[in-house]
This record gives C-alpha cells, sequence and structure tokens, in this order.
C-alpha cells in the first residue's frame, strides 16, 4: 500500500503547474538540441544544470530528465529523412528508416519511429520501477565475462544482417572491429595505428565516422543523381497515422525490444548503443521477412527506435538504485540531483520513493509528450525529404559538418567526416552493408577491454561462468540459426522441384 | 561497366591493403594488444584476397553464365553510357564536400555557410532569389541558435584568429 | 614643515590606495569580452563539471564579461593543453587539464607535446584533490597495516596502463616495498565501483566524491591517503608520506603528493602580461569565495573549495618537475605495461 501511496504521490507532483510546464519546456529543448548531429543529450544537460541550482528537486528534475528523455528524437528523425543519425545510436533507424523515405513513406516512418520511442520510453519506466527490488542481484551478476560474450552475441548479429553478400558483409564488420582497435589500449597503454598522430590517440571517433559513412555518402550519392531523394507524392497525412498503428500491430516485437534495451541499458560496462544494434539484429533474426530488412522494412525502425527510449529507463536504474550512473548522461544527472539535495543511492529507494517514482513517471510522460509534439510537426518535416537536391545538400552537409565539429573543436573531425564519406559512397555503390561496420567499430573495443579484463581476472576459466554459457549457446544460435535456415529453405527448394 | 568494375576492385584493393596494413603493424606491438589485430586482420586479409581473386581472375566466360551470376546485368549494361558521367559527377561531389571543409578550415563558420550555400545553389542553376534567401535563413537560424542562444563559440578560421 | 608632511602623507595614503584597488582600468577590460576554458576532456567528467561549476561566478567577478568552457579532448588532455598553449596571450584563453598527468607527460617525453609546463602561466587552484587508496571492505585489508602486513594479492582497479591511478599505485608499491600488488586495468568510468561490488578487485585509488557513497554504506573503507598530511575528514587514515620507511620512497611520497595539490590548476598561454594575470588570478579566487558558490558547493557533498593564487601555483609547478633522475625513471617505468 506504501509503494502505490508512493506511485500516486510521485505522479501527483510531476503534474504540479510548475513542473509539468518544466518537463514542456525539457521536452521542447531536448528536440530541438537533439537533431543537430553530434550534440547529444550530455550536452544539453550541462548546458541545463546551470539553470537547476536552487529548483525544488521535483521541478528540476522534470527539466532535465524531460530534456533527456527526448533527446534521442530529433537524430531519429534526421535519421529517417536524411540517412543523418543524432548519435551512433540512430545508425540503425537509418537502414530501414531512410529507405522507407525514398519510397515515399517518410510520414509512416516517422510516426512508427516517433510513436515507438514514447511507447519504449514508457515500458523502460515502468520496467525500473518492477526491477527495483531486485536490481542489485541482477547488476551485480553480470560482470567481465558476462559482457564479452554480450558483445561477442552483438558481434555475430552482423552475421544474420548481411543477407546478400556474406563474404562483403564479413570484410565490413571486420573493417569496423578493425577501426575500434585504433588508439590506445588500456591493457597495455600501446597506442595502436595513430600513425603517429595525436588525433587518432584515443581512438576513431564514432560520431565522425558515422556521419561520414550515412549522411556524406547519401548526399554524394544524391548529387550524382541530381534529382530529389523522393521522387513522386504520397499522402504524408495518412502515413503518420499508419505508422502509428504500425507500432500497435507490431506491440510484441516493441515490448521485446524495449525489455532488452532495459537490461543492456542497467548493464554497466556494454553502452547504450549496442542495445539498438542488438534489437535491430534480433527483429530481423525473428522476423517473418528477414531478406526485406535495410529496404524499407517498419520493424527495422520500430525496433531501434523503442530501444533508444527504453534503455534510458534503464540507464536510470543503477544510477538511482546503486548512485552509480548508468550512463554518460546519468553522470551529468547524479550531478544535478546532487545540486538539489537530491541523494541517489539504496537510501533513496528507502526515504523518498515517491522522488523515484516521479522520476519513473517524468520519463514515460516526457516520452509520450515528445513523441506527440514530434508527430504534430512530422507531416511538415517530411516535406523536407521532398526538397530539391540543390537545397538539400548543402543543408545536410553543413548539419554534418557542426555536428561534427562541436563535440571536439577539432578539424580533424571533419577530415574524417569527408574520408568515410568518400568511403561509404563507395561502400554503397558496391553494395558493402554499413551495419557491420558500425556494429564492429561500436562493440569491437568493448569486446576487447572485457576479454582482457575476464582474463586478467579469472583466466579462460571465465568461460565456464553459468551465465557466460549461455550467453554462449545464444551466439551459436545467432550464427548458426541463419545458415540452417537458408539450408533448409534450399532443401524445400530443391524438393518442390 | 567497365569503368565501374574498375572501381569495385579498386575498392576491394582497399580492404587488402588496409587488412595488410593493421597485420603488418599490430608485429610491431606488444603480444596482448597484438591479439586482437591479428584476429581481424588475418580473416581479413584472406576474405578480401578471396574477394578480390573472384572479381579479377575468376572472371566468368559464358554469356549465360555472366548473366546467372550477375543478376541486374542488363540493367548494368545499358548504364554502361552514363557510368562515366557518373564517375565524373561523383568526383565533382567529393570535391564539393571537399570544398566546404577547406573553406571552414580557412574562412570559418559564419561565413562559410551562407557562401557556399550560395555558391552551390547557383551552381546548380538555382535564381538568384532563392540562393540568396536560403543562404541568409541559413546564416540566421546559425547566428540565433549558436551564438545567441547555446553561446557556442563558432570556429572563426584561419585568417579571422586573432 | 607640517604642512609639507601633510601633503606628503597625503601622497604616500592616495599612491598606496591606488596600488592597492589596481588599476582602474583593467576592471573595465573584460567588458563584453568572452573569456574560453578550453576543458581538455569531453563533456561531463570531472574537469567538465568543475569548469562549468565556477564558469558563472568568474563571469560575475570579471563585469561586463562572458565566460564559456569549450571541450577540446584527446590525446590525454595534451590537445586541450597544445590548444591553451598557441593560444594569444590577450586574457581570453584559460586551460583545465589533468595537470599532474600533463606533467608525467612531459616527464616522459610523451610525442606531441607543444608546451612546457613551466611557462604556462598559471593562474590558481580551484582545490586540492584528496585522493585515496580505498579498500573493499571485509578483503582482509581494513586499515594500512593490515594491506602492509598481508600476504594475499592486493588488486588495484584502474582504467588503463598509465593513466592517473594506475601510476600512482605502481609508485605507492614501490614506495611501500609492497610485493603483492597487481594493477587490473580495463576498469573505465565508474565500472571501477561495479569490480569493488563484484568483489573483483581489493581497492581502488581515486577521490571520495566517487566513493563516499560506499564508504557509508560500509561497503568500501579508505586506507591510505596520498596528500602530505592526515585528511581532517578522516583522522585514522595514515597519510602515505608516513608510511615509507625509505629516502627514496619518501621522495615518491612527496612527489604523488605534490600531485594532488595541482589537479585542478587552472593555466593560461605563456607571456600573459602581468596585470592580466593578476586580474584573473584574483577573479579566481574571489569567485571561489562567494557565498553562493560555497553554498552549492556544500550542496553537491563537496569538500569546500581550497584555492591558491598563480604565484603559488606556479612555484609548486616549478618544484613538481625537478625531479631526482632515479624518480624520473621511476615514472617512465610504471607507465608501462608490468609483464
Amino acid at each position: 500500500m506504501d509503494v502505490l501511496n508512493s506511485a500516486w504521490q510521485g505522479l501527483i507532483g510531476v503534474f504540479q503547474p510548475g513542473a509539468f510546464l518544466l518537463m514542456m519546456v525539457g521536452v521542447i529543448l531536448g528536440n530541438i538540441v537533439g537533431i543537430l548531429p553530434g550534440l547529444g543529450g550530455q550536452f544539453l544537460l550541462a548546458v541545463l544544470i546551470p539553470f537547476v541550482f536552487g529548483m525544488n528537486p521535483i521541478s528540476g528534475m522534470a527539466l532535465l530528465l524531460g530534456a533527456h528523455a527526448v533527446t534521442g528524437t530529433g537524430g531519429s528523425i534526421t535519421s529517417i529523412l536524411f540517412n543523418t543519425p543524432g548519435e551512433s545510436s540512430n545508425a540503425p533507424t537509418c537502414f530501414d528508416g531512410f529507405e522507407m523515405t525514398k519510397k515515399g513513406q517518410a510520414g509512416r516512418a516517422m510516426g512508427a519511429a516517433l510513436w515507438a520511442s514514447g511507447v519504449g520510453g514508457v515500458i523502460g519506466a515502468i520496467a525500473l520501477l518492477l526491477v527495483i527490488p531486485i536490481i542489485r542481484t541482477i547488476v551485480l551478476s553480470f560482470g567481465p565475462p558476462e559482457f564479452f560474450m554480450l558483445t561477442v552475441l552483438g558481434i555475430s548479429f552482423i552475421g544474420s544482417l548481411e543477407v546478400k553478400s556474406p563474404t562483403k558483409g564479413l570484410i565490413s564488420g571486420l573493417f569496423g572491429l578493425a577501426l575500434s582497435l585504433f588508439g590506445e589500449d588500456p591493457s597495455t597503454g600501446i597506442i595502436r595505428y595513430n600513425f603517429g598522430t595525436l588525433y587518432l590517440y584515443e581512438g576513431m571517433r564514432q560520431i565522425p565516422v558515422v556521419l561520414g559513412l550515412f549522411a556524406v555518402a547519401e548526399m554524394i550519392d544524391l548529387g550524382v543523381k541530381g534529382s530529389q531523394l523522393v521522387t513522386g507524392k504520397i499522402e504524408v497525412k495518412d502515413s503518420v497515422w499508419e505508422g502509428i498503428r504500425d507500432v500497435h500491430r507490431h506491440w510484441w516485437l516493441t515490448l521485446k525490444c524495449s525489455i532488452i534495451a532495459v537490461y543492456i541499458g542497467f548493464l554497466p560496462g556494454l553502452g547504450g548503443v549496442a542495445s539498438a544494434f542488438f534489437t535491430y539484429g534480433y527483429a530481423q533474426r525473428v522476423s517473418k521477412h528477414p531478406e526485406t530488412f535495410g529496404k524499407g522494412n517498419v520493424e527495422g525502425v520500430i525496433a531501434p527506435e523503442a530501444a533508444n527510449n527504453a534503455k534510458e529507463g534503464g540507464a536510470l536504474i543503477p544510477t538511482i538504485g546503486f548512485g552509480v550512473p548508468g550512463s554518460s548522461g546519468m553522470a551529468i544527472l547524479l550531478g544535478a540531483f546532487l545540486v538539489m539535495g537530491i541523494t541517489p543511492g539504496p537510501k533513496m529507494l528507502g526515504q523518498n520513493l515517491p522522488v523515484v517514482f516521479a522520476m519513473a513517471w517524468t520519463v514515460a510522460i516526457a516520452n509520450i509528450i515528445g513523441a506527440a509534439q514530434t508527430l504534430a510537426f512530422a507531416k511538415w518535416m517530411a516535406r523536407l525529404a521532398f526538397l530539391r537536391s540543390s537545397l538539400l545538400i548543402p543543408l545536410i552537409l553543413i548539419f554534418v559538418a557542426l555536428g561534427s565539429f562541436t563535440t571536439s573543436s577539432s578539424m580533424g573531425d571533419l577530415v574524417l567526416t569527408l574520408i568515410f564519406g568518400i568511403l561509404g559512397y563507395f561502400m554503397k555503390v558496391y553494395d558493402y552493408s554499413k551495419a557491420p561496420l558500425v556494429l564492429g567499430l561500436v562493440l569491437g573495443r568493448i569486446a576487447e577491454g572485457n576479454f582482457n579484463l575476464s582474463y586478467n581476472l579469472f583466466g579462460l576459466g571465465f568461460l565456464t561462468r553459468p551465465i557466460t554459457v549461455i550467453l554462449s549457446l545464444l551466439v551459436v544460435w545467432a550464427l548458426i540459426g541463419p545458415i540452417l535456415k537458408r539450408a533448409r529453405e534450399k532443401g524445400k527448394g530443391r524438393a518442390a522441384e | 561497366m567497365k569503368d565501374k568494375k574498375r572501381g569495385e576492385i579498386i575498392l576491394s584493393i582497399f580492404f587488402l591493403a588496409f587488412f595488410i596494413m593493421l597485420t603488418v603493424l599490430s608485429l610491431g606491438y606488444s603480444a596482448k594488444s597484438r591479439r586482437l589485430p591479428l584476429i581481424v586482420g588475418i580473416p581479413g586479409i584472406a576474405l578480401a584476397g578471396a574477394d578480390l581473386y573472384r572479381k579479377t581472375i575468376r572472371r566468368p566466360t559464358t554469356e549465360p553464365q555472366r548473366r546467372r551470376q550477375t543478376p541486374g546485368l542488363h540493367e548494368m549494361e545499358e548504364e554502361d553510357e552514363g557510368t562515366g558521367g557518373e564517375i565524373r559527377k561523383a568526383a565533382a561531389m567529393i570535391g564539393w564536400v571537399a570544398l566546404l571543409i577547406l573553406m571552414i578550415w580557412i574562412f570559418g563558420f559564419l561565413v562559410t555557410i551562407p557562401s557556399y550555400t550560395l555558391l552551390f545553389m547557383k551552381l546548380r542553376r538555382e535564381s538568384w532569389v532563392a540562393s540568396i534567401l536560403f543562404a541568409g535563413i541559413g546564416f540566421a537560424v546559425l547566428y540565433v541558435l549558436f551564438i545567441m542562444a547555446l553561446h557556442i563559440e563558432l570556429y572563426p578560421g584561419l585568417i579571422f584568429k586573432q | 614643515m607640517k604642512t609639507r608632511a601633510m601633503i606628503l602623507g597625503c601622497l604616500v595614503v592616495m599612491g598606496l590606495a591606488i596600488l592597492v584597488q589596481g588599476d582602474p582600468a583593467m576592471a573595465q577590460f573584460y567588458n563584453r569580452k568572452t573569456i574560453e576554458i578550453i576543458v581538455c576532456t569531453k563533456v561531463g567528467g570531472g574537469y567538465d563539471a568543475d569548469a562549468r561549476l565556477i564558469s558563472p561566478f568568474l563571469q560575475e567577478q570579471l563585469p561586463g564579461s562572458t565566460v564559456i568552457v569549450r571541450n577540446v579532448p584527446g590525446g590525454g588532455h595534451i590537445v586541450g593543453a597544445n590548444r591553451v598553449w598557441n593560444a594569444p596571450p590577450n586574457g581570453l584563453t584559460l586551460g583545465v587539464a589533468n595537470v599532474p598527468g600533463l606533467i608525467a607527460s612531459q616527464i616522459r617525453g610523451d610525442k606531441g607535446i607543444q608546451f612546457d609546463l613551466r611557462k604556462y602561466t598559471w593562474i590558481g587552484r580551484l582545490y586540492s584533490r584528496h585522493r585515496f587508496l580505498v579498500g573493499r571492505a571485509k578483503a582482509g585489508f581494513d586499515t594500512a597495516d593490515a594491506l602492509l602486513k598481508s600476504d594475499k594479492e592486493f588488486k588495484i582497479g584502474a582504467a588503463g596502463v598509465g593513466d592517473g591511478p594506475y601510476n600512482t599505485g605502481l609508485l605507492m608499491a614501490e614506495a611501500l616495498g609492497l610485493k603483492k600488488v597487481r594493477m587490473i586495468p580495463n576498469y573505465g568510468g565508474s565500472d571501477e565501483i561495479y569490480g569493488i561490488l563484484r568483489k573483483e578487485i581489493e581497492g581502488v585509488i581515486g577521490g571520495l566524491e566517487s566513493w563516499n557513497e560506499l564508504i557509508s554504506q560500509g561497503e568500501a573503507v579508505p586506507l591510505i591517503t596520498f596528500d602530505a598530511k592526515r585528511y581532517s575528514g578522516l583522522p585514522n587514515v595514515p597519510s602515505l608520506s608516513e608510511l615509507v620507511k625509505t629516502p627514496s620512497g619518501k621522495a615518491v611520497a612527496a612527489y604523488i603528493a605534490g600531485e594532488s595539490e595541482l589537479s585542478r590548476a587552472i593555466f593560461a598561454p605563456p607571456n600573459l602580461p602581468k596585470d592580466v594575470a593578476q586580474t584573473l588570478s584574483q577573479a579566481l579566487l574571489k569567485a571561489v569565495q562567494v557565498p553562493k558558490f560555497k553554498e552549492m558547493i556544500a550542496k553537491l557533498k563537496r569538500e569546500p573549495f581550497d584555492p591558491l593564487p598563480g604565484d603559488d601555483v606556479t612555484s609548486k609547478v616549478t618544484a613538481a618537475m625537478d625531479l631526482p633522475p632515479n624518480i624520473v625513471e621511476l615514472i617512465k617505468k610504471v607507465a608501462k605495461e608490468q609483464e
């Protein structure tokens, strides 16, 4: 009864006029900043923190969580419309979302993406609350060996991502893995592949690479073809609703992906980007038509979008439960909480439950409002995809340059964007899929680090830990599954002859 | 067709060269740092090598065999006429992107953004009105969002650095 | 006679008054100007947070100015430090970086360094960072004594080979003659907290702000402080300097203690005009003393800042760079992978 009471109190707190207004402001800011590639949630939080000094906790939290919950949304829109990911975690949305735009289904893609984000965020918030009692046990049973296996599982999805040409897919994946190895190796202090430059000292920066591979490559392609991104007219208004309905049609997928994302979100050490790729790969594996992924299948949009927002709810869990930030965005939030007099940690669950609920409700509601806000403009934004190339190309290129540069004020980032833009274009022309590359880039280092750590702590015996064994069986399933499936289909084909 | 094939071979060579570089350089690192580069590099060399081999040496001989092995060959051959043009256009677009970066480096964001927009649009045969309008809007949005609202200093460029 | 004395007296007093008040022109110097604090890390770390905390208060002290933070990560703080080194000495660029780390980098002769730490204009320091060896509770190492006497392996987590805590851990082991300390890299970010909770490692090296929570929950216990003297908030925790026995051990302990002093030192390009440097230094000192700032720091559960003016920092940096050759050799040795 006490718990229900706290839940109700938390909910009322969110709807206080001051707090609610601040949440709306946070959501608007989050949407705007989210649109610019590169500038992420962390940046906005850092900028907002001075404003929350002296605010009462629920109001300040409403502003910050409101902003943080929706910064991913802006990136989803640019991913769908212009193949321009806002962050690496938006890359999977590009794979199918942009293809849908090219088919004239921008509205539908956005409707699906935004609604899935909203729903995913809510599920994430609910999962947060359900898990709280057993949080400690779960989080502490996953250590470096388990993280290593999880990354191997993620990487093994590469195999199923590239259905057309396995060789090219593997080359792309290995290339991505290789790129992730550039820079200082924490296990030895040796700086690998920096070619004497300081720029590559800390490794390949993901954002310039991803922006180049997707956005710049696409603009080069558009410039070559000369016309418009989308040819022909489509009724955008109906499409947006269609997208929303898609999420409900695929509600089971939405739910599963959200839950997977929440768990990945609260397991430290894996990185939030992984959840978007995992769920995309998973959605493809369990889909009835996996061969349509990468060509404009709305499931390929729903999965990563739900995941991206759900994982933030997941990242709140260790932040609140342990006082340990679950993501870099959370680290900043933690600082803000302290300033407002909230001390996250197990004590909070005991003494300040209404505040915890208020946080969860804020995240849930901010997601819905953010989705609704953006959906209202979706129709107008979808029109942008119909712009002539001579307008669109400078717009997007400048957009990308700004985003690429602002994160670290380095010209090197722009050069990197150019190089990967060129590579991305030729990969596109010659049918080398980019998904494995990004997957390898994101997971490679994490896998290596966790392997070395596991080996350092436990020797090779780490492979026999129970959860590790279960995960390795999943890896086998992920790798062998597609091969068996193809063999079965060939068998069927032969039988039919 | 020939150009396109040549391009594909160049890309394959790029990947092969990359994996070779990765592997060779890794031999200079300590055992632990060498491990994953070798695990990635050696299969990479094998795969990229096989890919290149298939594209260059093992060329299909008979016409029906060619058609079966390369779906869409008919369309590609029709594109033949335009491929030379395509390469030129790709080079031009790459040049445009490089130009943007060069201009930002020398003149900074505030100057580059309106002038690049204007230049690009004019050279793509847009009207003066549209070009100037868009360049102006771009500049205005930039100024309001970055300078006034977010207080982010935009890179001033080599020329304007004091 | 009396009149002349009075006039002379007045002139002296006026002169003194002008000297004490400072150049009135300086007060206007920063009007309408933007000061950029270059933080050598990405958004979100401790250095970034500190810079963002102080910037509005610094702005208040320099009327008419705007103080912004710009992140220039890369190269282990070297890229940002280079940026400050090459910036014009016009009082509009400041730098925040892991100064002890840069000192070690410069001593080792790391590639890519364009600066000389001795030649920066040091503006001041925000606070001295109290670092501790924190141990996992109930692991058999509940006091420094227990650690010194024990035969069991003591694993200390760190982000990577060659980073601050990694080097400090090995230097500490050298200074104390501990044979069973093993550094475990790959604990990035806050992963080491989980390393302790999952009982994978026995110790970590860091500031109290990260560990207070676990200490109060009884999961961790502070063992040794790296400051020159015991920390007032933890009087039972011995300092490294107390525990070392050999002269070289003492030199190492002094070096490590020096690192704490300089962690939040703020610097500006070399050859900054003296009056500008003074203005900035005074402004920084005053900003930290503003009651509203102190209140905020207290709310954040942080230690009160103990700032230092620029001149003091300059002498500390010079002292830190002048090390006996055997210590230099040691510093070069520990930064590499230990086989």
